[in-house]
């Protein structure tokens, strides 16, 4: 209290002193403490108060002001002592601490650890005050006793940085054991039994087996909703549900809910004029969702109701509401819908345009008139006409037509046509403006050079405000990602001389720029400081660039070994030359499992040691698959994973590791990978591999990717398996030992990887097997595809692939082996086959051989087929595997039952639902020349006597097809 | 508290060294410090005509007002509202200088409360932006209804009757003075309001002293 007394008593006295000093020769400035959170050379830019000045409190004012303008200080007094030299001023300074590290350990999730630290309400970079801890206590007990845990404890450890002027606090929770419901209390007049209110919480378990559940928020919450859906459920929308307290006892440990339960009158609504179902009025009127009953609610309902008619072709549709006040418990809703005529919309007339053709309006327009199947009566509301001219004028008046007028008028009974309508627009253009000219105020050097690369308005170019909005945006980001986070743009504009001409006057001012004091990183325990600064590439000294800032923070995330990256500047709105940029990092947890169960239902059945159905018959392959990974290996964000698969086809198991952003470039990745595989998908053979191989990708650019690889597999065919003509079974089927190395392009410029409608995509993969790799035998392989998307009108899309490939034999074994051959058909190569059954077959037991060289050409249109998620496709596949690449044919017949060399066509329909994660697909091929062959009648034993070149009798060949029609199901489109 | 500590501490080790200004209080990242308020106590007292009070509930009284100028200036300079001109600041002053007797006087007068011409000046400027200021931002907002008027009238009346004893004139006489006042009195409620407001946003922090 003396202090304070003392304090106040200078303060009185103090500008008397302060007065006497006025014009003296200011002799030294100094600083208490010595070590100042800013470096000495700033302050002294900073503050206008120098050793040799004339002493003024006006200076003195304004240098206490600049200090704490730089959010360094938390206060700031001054002292000054007078001698012979003259004032020795003094400033004694406290600092500011800003938030650091903020985590919590302790608490069974709910509330997890991020959901404590979310409650404290501590900003990484944000000042730390005094009376922060406390209000950060009490938001984390709150989360805590809001989940059950009436009995946990905090206790925060702080550490403070006084280099940094960062606090990191620690927050370790002893939870205690979490309270259980014990009870449910209904208050109020709920008009249903209170067990069926509790029984609708779900608070107890069911039939009441093992009492009642934990308290946890979500529960709580959920809890309340379910009794007022249950409410709802009986026609009570205006149920009040409301949890006036909640008694924790503390000798049990459980707490009792008390709800207050007004059930509101009983809502009847009423639908007059038309039928609709209770599912659909429910998706229209909003007092379902509100839960509320005011006029603008009904009105509401009133226009959406209209909007459903109109958009099912009733363009006339009247709605009328009318709802009486509550009686006897009672309130009674009527909509009168008239919906009157339906009508067709059949044509949208465009007239007027000069400056943009007709598509260009098109494409911004909703409203669509009638097509087939997709939409039958064409889409068209008043709202959305209106919105379409609203539109189309805001196109031209970004373009320069200020004063565009756009009217529309609706034609009823259009060309006779009874019920068909069409919409009429009428554009009057007007008078394009342009810029004359452009000064720029308040930047100038290279600056200036680089803003006027973003800036639209230049003399010439129309002049709009839409346009002045998009070169302030441009402008502005260009200052922020520079350095200056307080940049501001003015502008104005005044008539030039030239007609329909402006003059543009851009007024920039950049403010203070801010430069990179430290990059700070925390939280790393286990990676490799390294690995994270080679991702941060800016340093001290850089301006500070919030781009910068966010990429880097996206590459941390891209090495998928951070659950976490928070990102900020330290004391952002402090007025300091130079910030302390900071990463707040959380390593994710090392360690994942993941487990699958799945079934393929494909032409993969028939017998595994018989020799009937070589081109498949429908089978079911159930599959268990299991995985696990271990992230940020030695710290380098190298992950090691392994992914075994297991069904009646495959028996797989892969071992990689993955190196991303290799030597610290995110252009470059290595991969290494082992594998054993034990599968019967091709259905001519089982083989077992053992593969290991080495890829290093490089990422040329932001389309295209570059892959080198050594790949070493040994293939061990299981003779039993195979289903060939035994006399090339020494020359196709044998295990075989290959080394290969090889090397992919890939290109991708498609706008949706998912379903693309413009672009191409493209890969050229070739590949060198030979002795001096390891190799038995020796072969090149050359495969191409190219894929290109066209996008013919706002919804219809012309794609087309082709793919072609060859392998040549140099070398080695007689012939390439089964598996290294070409393997192809089905739903992504050509649909008019089944999985893996194009190309040559054995001539004896029909099943596939593979071929040395591919050619499949494959043609799309793709278009909408109902509403907007369910489209539809008419594609054309043509193409086959051939023994060889003299092989190649265009011919449509096939000669004889021999003859595999020759192209497939195969025509079809297609459907696709749009999802997330791409279309789904059915597709139902149609293949006039699919191939016919021989197929073998007999069991192994019989082939091995009939096939043998000795043998008196030759084998009994059945004649087989495959089918003509196929049908394909699959995820995402054919290419 | 602990800056208190510092402070006191450092006093006690240098006793030739006098404390020449700090900060009273802070409006974001603004400053008021102590000599801006001592300021504002004897610039408020010479322009009132009376002795400077000190007193620790008038530097909050005039602290809590400097803590409304700085939101008040924030919005101001927001809006780019325009300064007076110094010609519109000229007759104020003379009415203030022609309190005294003679310029001397003026000047002597000045020197007693311990403040420059430029200060006074500087004062009434910011008197004359704050009355433009709070007609251009909150006046128009103002609606006037006739209740309020004639419930204006009858507080007026009733006050009239008291003082004179006499019958008041009638509403339809001197509506557009009543409709003033409570034109007046809603453009004071929004701002103070707005002001209410705007401090709720804003971080102010009152240093040692200043603390109630």
């Amino acid at each position: 209290m003396l202090l304070v007394a003392f304090l106040m008593r200078t303060g009185v006295v103090l500008a008397a002193a302060g007065d006497s000093l006025e014009g003296k020769r200011i002799a030294m400035v100094d600083f208490d403490p010595a070590g100042q959170p800013l470096p000495r050379d700033e302050i002294e830019r900073l503050i206008p108060v120098h050793a040799g000045d004339s002493y003024s409190a006006a200076a003195i004012r304004a240098a206490v002001q600049k200090l704490y303008s730089t959010g360094r200080y938390s206060d700031i007094a001054v002292d000054a002592t007078t001698s012979d030299d003259g004032v020795a001023v003094r400033f004694i300074t406290t600092r500011t601490y800003f938030v650091g590290r903020v985590a919590s350990e302790g608490s069974p999730d709910p509330p997890n650890p991020g959901q404590l630290v979310t409650a404290s309400k501590l900003q990484l970079g944000a000042e730390f005050a005094d009376n922060d801890m406390q209000q950060a206590l009490e938001n984390i007990q709150v989360r805590l006793r809001a989940n059950g845990l009436y009995a946990a404890t905090v206790v925060p450890t702080v550490l403070r940085d006084a280099e940094l002027e960062q606090i990191d606090i620690d927050f370790r929770v002893v939870p205690g054991a979490r309270a259980k419901f014990g009870g449910v209390v209904v208050q109020g007049d709920p008009g249903r039994p209170s067990a069926r209110i509790v029984r609708s919480t779900r608070w107890r378990r069911p039939f009441g087996l093992f009492g009642w559940r934990p308290l946890t928020e979500n529960r709580l919450r959920t809890g309340i909703e379910h009794v007022l859906a249950y409410y709802q459920s009986h026609d009570r929308l205006l149920a009040r549900v409301t949890l006036s307290s909640l008694d924790y006892d503390q000798d049990t440990n459980t707490v009792t809910p008390t709800l207050t339960i007004d059930p509101g009158p009983l809502i009847e609504v009423n639908i007059a004029g038309q039928r609709m179902s209770k599912g659909k009025l429910r998706q229209l009127l909003p007092i379902y969702q509100e839960r509320s009953i005011d006029r603008s609610l009904l009105s509401e309902g009133q226009r959406n109701l209209v909007e459903y008619f109109q958009s099912q072709g009733y363009f006339e549709a009247e709605v009328d509401f009318d709802f009486e006040p509550v009686q006897k418990g009672r309130q009674m809703i009527e909509y009168t819908i008239d919906r009157g005529q339906r009508h067709k919309l059949v044509s949208i007339e465009i007239a007027g345009n000069r400056y943009f053709d007709r598509n260009s309006i098109r494409e911004r327009m909703y409203i669509l008139p009638a097509s087939f199947l997709r939409f039958r009566h064409g889409r068209y509301s008043q709202r959305f006409l209106d919105r379409d001219v609203d539109s189309i004028q805001d196109l031209y008046r970004a373009n320069g037509f200020r004063d565009v007028r756009v009217a529309s008028r609706l034609l009823d009974d259009y060309r006779g046509q009874s019920g068909a309508l069409a919409v009429s627009l009428q554009v009057e253009e007007g008078q394009q403006w342009t810029v004359s000219e452009l000064q720029i105020d308040g930047v100038a050097g290279s600056d200036r050079e680089q803003l006027l690369a973003v800036i639209h308005s230049t003399p010439g170019q129309p002049f709009s405000e839409f346009n002045v909005a998009a070169d302030r945006d441009n402008v502005l980001a260009y200052f922020y990602n520079n350095g200056y986070p307080n940049a501001t743009f003015d502008w104005n504009q005044s008539p030039a001389t030239g007609e329909h001409q402006v003059k543009l006057r851009y007024s920039l001012h950049p403010g203070d720029r801010r430069f990179v004091r430290r990059v700070v990183v925390n939280g790393l325990h286990t990676t490799n400081p390294e690995l994270v600064n080679d991702r941060i590439d800016f340093h001290e000294g850089d301006p500070v660039s919030q781009v910068r800032i966010s990429d880097a923070q996206r590459r941390l995330y891209d090495l998928g070994i951070f659950a976490k990256v928070q990102t900020a500047v330290q004391n952002p709105e402090g007025q300091e030359e130079s910030k302390y940029v900071l990463y707040q990092l959380e390593e994710a947890r090392r360690y994942s499992v993941n487990v699958g169960f799945g079934a393929e239902v494909a032409r993969i059945g028939g017998g595994v040691t018989t020799f009937d159905a070589p081109a498949g018959s429908a089978g079911f392959s159930p599959r268990v698959s299991f995985g696990a990974s271990r992230l940020n290996m030695f710290g380098l964000g190298h992950t090691l994973s392994m992914q075994t698969r297991v069904s009646t086809l495959q028996q797989r198991a892969l071992v990689s590791y993955f190196a991303p952003q290799f030597r610290g470039s995110d252009k470059l990745n290595l991969t290494f990978t082992s594998l054993y595989d034990d599968s019967r998908d091709v259905r001519t053979f089982a083989a077992r591999r053992l593969e290991g191989s080495v890829q290093l990708g490089e990422r040329l650019s932001r389309a295209s990717t570059l892959q080198y690889r050594f790949t070493y597999r040994d293939v061990i065919v299981d003779p039993n398996s195979v289903k060939i003509n035994q006399q090339l079974i020494p020359i196709l089927s044998q295990s075989v030992r290959v080394g290969q190395i090889s090397t992919t392009l890939i290109q991708d410029r498609r706008d949706d990887p998912t379903d693309a409608r413009k672009g191409y995509y493209q890969t050229i993969d070739a590949g060198y097997a030979g002795g001096g790799l390891g190799s038995q035998t020796s072969f090149a392989r050359v495969i191409f595809k190219n894929s290109t998307y066209h996008r013919l009108n706002r919804d219809w899309t012309f794609a087309r692939s082709v793919n072609f490939g060859l392998i040549d034999r140099l070398g080695g074994l007689p012939d390439i082996p089964l598996p290294e051959r070409f393997f192809s058909g089905g739903a992504s190569s050509h649909r008019g086959f089944p999985d893996n059954q194009a190309g040559p077959r054995d001539p004896i037991t029909g099943f596939p051989l593979g071929g040395k060289a591919v050619l499949m050409n494959s043609l799309e249109l793709r278009f909408p087929l109902l509403g907007d998620n369910v489209g539809g496709v008419f594609f054309h596949d043509a193409g086959n595997l051939y023994s060889s690449v003299t092989d190649i044919s265009f011919r449509f017949r096939q000669r004889d039952l021999n003859d595999f060399n020759y192209m497939v066509q195969a025509v079809g329909f297609g459907i696709r639902y749009r999802t997330p994660v791409g279309p789904i697909r059915a597709d139902f091929a149609l293949s006039p020349n699919s191939p016919r062959f021989f197929g073998f009648q007999g069991d192994r034993q019989t082939l091995l006597t009939c096939s043998a070149p000795s043998s008196p009798a030759p084998c009994l060949g059945v004649q087989q097809r495959i089918s003509v029609f196929q049908f394909h199901f699959s995820l995402g489109q054919a290419f | 508290m602990r800056s208190c500590y510092t402070l006191a501490l450092l006093l006690s080790a240098s006793l030739h060294a006098e404390i020449v200004d700090r900060i009273a209080a802070t409006v974001g990242f603004e400053v008021v410090t102590e000599t801006q308020v001592a300021g504002a106590v004897r610039v408020t007292a010479f322009l009132d005509g009376v002795e400077p009070d000190f007193s620790a509930e008038n530097r909050r009284k005039v602290l809590d007002r400097l803590i409304d100028q700085a939101l008040v200036r924030r919005e101001v300079e927001f809006t780019r509202f325009a300064p007076p001109a110094v010609a519109d600041v000229d007759p104020l002053a003379k009415q203030v200088l022609d309190r005294f007797r003679d310029r001397s006087a003026y000047v002597r007068a000045l020197g007693a409360y311990g403040i420059t011409e430029a200060e006074v000046r500087e004062a009434l400027t910011w008197q004359l932006t704050m009355l433009r200021f709070i007609e251009y931002r909150f006046q128009p907002s103002v609606q006037v209804t006739n209740a309020e008027i004639r419930q204006e009238y009858r507080r007026q009346a009733a006050a009239w009757r008291e003082q004179h004893g006499t019958e008041p004139p009638t509403l339809q006489q001197i509506r557009t003075e009543v409709e003033k006042i409570v034109r007046q009195r809603l453009t004071d409620s929004a701002l103070d309001r707005w002001l209410g407001e705007v401090r709720t946003q804003n971080t102010i922090l009152y240093r040692e002293g200043y603390k109630r």
